[in-house]
């Protein structure tokens, strides 16, 4: 996979937290991670992608993080679903980002939404996945990609 | 379509028309006889008219003799008289000849002449009597008229009148009676034309009922059949099958597996292309609308756009609320459906070739990977399995050891400089290992991550994001280097191993060490040769001790990287290349000794010697004058000690240029890490042109627990 391609879905992330208005988001460094025990906070949405590279990329974050999040958005309300809600619009927004730089070559799925990890179906044991750590004010997040070619 | 299903209608119409002659025949026939009913009745009221004018011309003739001449009563009677003479003569004359009389009502009624022959035989009487009768009654008007004295005239007039009054009014009764008679028999005879007419319609009625309604029964019958088979067939085929029109709506029926290849739920009357959405591209979908378009158009050659078809394998990826993505590989046919000779739909065929797909891709990989292994192999043969697979468990370490170090939080750019000086140092041992046994992909893999974390060190702000790229080589490295695993694994199956074969060194007894643990060290020669090549040197290595203290496995690992870095560095730095050599009335040769020896129970000395030209402390503080980092006048003032210190800093190096195995400054500053972690010390003695010594003392660990009590 070209740092091209990983860049794209950081970029999304990234996007989506310029438009809270707030810009104290940073990127950590990039590491790798066996699937055989994903990455994941409490909330994760996912995105399954196909053509030239396929599988999936998903933003998890912690409750409080999502809450925070809401908060900091004007939303009072910081139910289950709502937090469901703003996890998906992170992954919309990374895919959308994704379709805009790739084009039509690629397929994005829409968004779903998970409690924990991912199914393991989407991340093949003899991948590893790229975590990329994702800070927002004290809270830790990521986005993690898993794609082959 | 008219002309074609006539022969189906051909009863049904034939049965309508029979209905529709006979029920107009009836109508003609009825409209007939009851205009000749109305005549007859018309001819009934007149002949009995006649009865009441014979009785009323007798009565005037009655009155007559009864008022005396010139009164008003007496030309009333003879007014009546002669209006009922006339209106007599006229009706009797036009029952026997036929014409137009007055009627009742004052108007003109014609009447035809009685065919009957008891009518005819009636009138022909009555006209034998009437005549001399009128006779009289003429001559009485001729008297009253001249005048001439009417007596006689009126005597003979009511003499007649005597005699022929009861006559004629038998024979007009006769007549009335026979018109009557004439009249009701037409009545009955319509009555039968009624009756026969509505029994014919009624029987026809009956027939068409029962001939169509078996008809629609059977028909029916069919057609449910074939539903029901068609349903049958589209509840049990694999595949998806479906019709589309040509404004691209599918058609109202399809096979049930439709919805569980496409994932959608509603797929009956929806525009396929919104049904494709989310499953094809959109430049896809366009050639899809352009090739059905095609389709339609009867100039075109079916077989000659076939290959048009822009779906003979679409990716689907189907996601379900567990947050699992199925993908899946469909094949859509297209063909055209015909009826009456006219394209009427396109008949979508919806394949899973996923199995095809999936085995033709691992056919695929497996010829791909069985090239890269080929080549992997010859690039592997001339490193001993042992070694190779030693080397591999340690990559898989130093990669755990580096991917955690990525993973640690750090967020401000001193914190990520930090990182990458420490990831730097360990690719920098992965290297020296990887050159250690000429593993040519690996050294340069790892030299061109050491390019990417020089540059980070360089740079001036540094943010996560910028370790991407070195992330992105270090997974392709983890990868190839899974790579040589399977391949040194399949190699193993076949008794490559070195492992299963007899040794030579390993057989000799030595104690508290293995045959493998002896093996380990057998690197060491390989990376000086290496890179004392790499160099234009020529180099003899000497090596002892290391089969007799027994170390636990990684920490001897670690050991073995800090004499890989020591020896590269006396390679590099330390032996002159043989022209300088002979110029010092030195061998070409130069002599390394490598050295480790238990000099008591806790304790170890590693000892690397060169007999090259030593540390040139002067040229040492001339390079330490260009890096700028000190100022002029404390560079002066530094002692011996100061400057071999500066040997033991990052980014310091002696190194003319940078190449794979000097030039960064940071492989002694890795030794002095290493050593400090273990709380070792290190000596260094030299004279310049005749050795460099390198001295470490270092705790032997030989239990994994002490080596993380040290670590």
């Amino acid at each position: 996979m070209t740092e091209d391609v990983l860049q794209v879905f950081i970029d999304g992330v990234v996007r989506f937290f310029q438009h809270t208005d707030d810009d104290s988001v940073k990127v950590g460094t990039p590491y790798l991670s066996e699937n055989s025990n994903p990455e994941a906070f409490d909330v994760t949405g996912i995105i399954g992608i196909s053509g030239p590279y396929r599988g999936c990329v998903y933003f998890t974050a912690p409750k409080i993080f999502v809450k925070h999040l809401l908060l900091s958005m004007g939303e009072q309300d910081t139910r289950k679903e709502y937090i469901a809600d703003l996890v998906g619009e992170v992954a919309n927004t990374i895919s959308g980002n994704a379709r805009k730089a790739f084009g039509h070559e690629f397929m994005i799925s829409v968004p779903v939404i998970v409690e924990g990890a991912p199914n393991s179906i989407n991340l093949p044991k003899h991948l590893l996945s790229y975590v990329i750590p994702i800070y927002w004010k004290t809270y830790h997040s990521a986005v993690v990609i898993c794609l082959e070619n | 379509m008219f002309s074609l299903n006539l022969g189906k209608y051909r009863g049904i119409l034939v049965s309508v028309a029979l209905f529709l002659i006979l029920d107009a025949s009836v109508l003609v026939l009825n409209f007939y006889i009851s205009f000749e009913i109305s005549d007859d009745a018309a001819g009934v009221n007149l002949s009995g008219r006649q009865r009441m004018l014979s009785q009323r011309i007798a009565k005037s003739l009655f009155t007559l003799n009864t008022v005396e001449q010139g009164t008003e009563g007496f030309d009333a009677a003879l007014n009546e008289l002669r209006m009922s003479i006339d209106l007599f003569d006229e009706t009797l004359r036009a029952f026997a000849y036929g014409g137009t009389v007055t009627g009742a009502d004052g108007s003109q009624v014609a009447i035809a002449v009685v065919q009957d022959p008891a009518g005819s035989s009636a009138i022909e009487e009555a006209q034998k009597i009437w005549e001399p009768y009128k006779v009289k009654l003429d001559n009485l008007f001729t008297a009253v008229d001249h005048p001439f004295d009417i007596d006689p005239t009126l005597s003979a007039a009511t003499a007649a009148a005597l005699a022929s009054n009861l006559k004629l009014l038998k024979y007009m009764n006769d007549l009335t009676v026979t018109l009557e008679s004439v009249a009701s028999s037409k009545a009955t005879e319509l009555r039968y034309i009624q009756t026969a007419g509505i029994t014919m319609a009624l029987i026809n009625f009956f027939f068409i009922v029962g001939h169509f309604v078996r008809q629609l029964r059977d028909s029916d019958l069919v057609v449910e059949q074939a539903r029901r088979e068609t349903t049958e067939i589209l509840q049990t085929v694999n595949e998806g099958l479906f019709l589309v029109d040509q404004n691209l709506i599918i058609g109202n029926q399809h096979s049930s597996k439709l919805n569980e290849l496409l994932g959608a739920k509603q797929v009956a009357g929806e525009k396929l292309l919104s049904v494709l959405e989310n499953i094809i591209t959109e430049k896809d979908a366009e050639t899809t609308r352009g090739f059905i378009e095609l389709l339609f158009d009867g100039r075109v050659k079916e077989k000659l756009i076939g290959d048009l078809n822009p779906l003979q394998n679409v990716e689907v990826f189907i996601s379900d609320d567990s947050g699992a993505f199925i993908a899946k590989h469909l094949k859509l046919d297209f063909a055209r459906a015909y009826q009456d000779g006219k394209i009427s739909h396109v008949l979508v065929t919806v394949l899973d070739i996923t199995q095809e797909v999936v085995l033709e891709q691992e056919l695929e990989k497996s010829r791909k990977q069985g090239e890269s292994q080929l080549e992997m192999l010859t690039s592997l043969l001339h490193t001993h399995p042992s070694l190779l697979r030693t080397f591999l468990e340690n990559s898989r370490r130093s990669f755990d050891k580096i991917n955690s170090t990525l993973s640690q939080p750090s967020k401000t750019s001193a914190e990520l400089r930090v990182k990458s000086k420490n990831i730097f140092a360990q690719i920098h041992n992965f290297k020296g290992e990887a050159a250690a046994l000429n593993l040519e992909y690996f050294e340069n893999s790892a030299h061109v991550m050491e390019d990417t974390l020089s540059d980070l060190v360089n740079q001036e702000e540094l943010v996560g994001n910028d370790f991407l790229q070195f992330t992105v080589q270090l997974e392709t490295l983890i990868s190839y280097a899974g790579q040589v695993e399977q391949l040194a694994n399949k190699l193993g199956q076949f008794g490559v191993d070195a492992s299963q074969q007899p040794d030579d060194r390993a057989q000799q007894p030595v104690a508290n060490d293995t045959p493998a643990q002896a093996d380990d060290w057998q690197g060491l020669d390989d990376i000086v040769s290496t890179v004392a090549e790499r160099h234009g040197k020529e180099v003899l290595l000497v090596k002892s001790g290391f089969s007799e203290i027994y170390l636990e496995p990684e920490y001897k690992q670690r050991i073995k990287e800090l004499s890989i870095q020591l020896l590269r560095n006396a390679v590099v730095h330390g032996v002159e290349s043989p022209i300088e050599r002979r110029a010092r009335n030195k061998q070409n040769a130069g002599r390394i000794s490598i050295h480790l020896a238990k000099i008591s129970e806790g304790e170890m000395e590693l000892l690397v010697e060169d007999d090259g030209h030593g540390i040139d402390f002067e040229e040492l503080r001339e390079k330490a004058r260009t890096l700028g980092r000190w100022k002029d006048h404390h560079i002066d003032q530094w002692s011996k000690r100061d400057i071999i210190n500066l040997m033991f800093m990052g980014g310091v190096s002696t190194a003319a240029g940078l190449t794979l195995d000097a030039g960064r400054g940071i492989g002694m500053s890795a030794v002095k890490n290493s050593v400090k972690e273990f709380g070792g010390k290190i000596l260094v003695t030299s004279k310049l042109g005749r050795y460099c010594r390198f001295t470490l003392t270092l705790p032997i660990i030989s239990e994994s627990q002490a080596m993380v009590a040290n670590g």
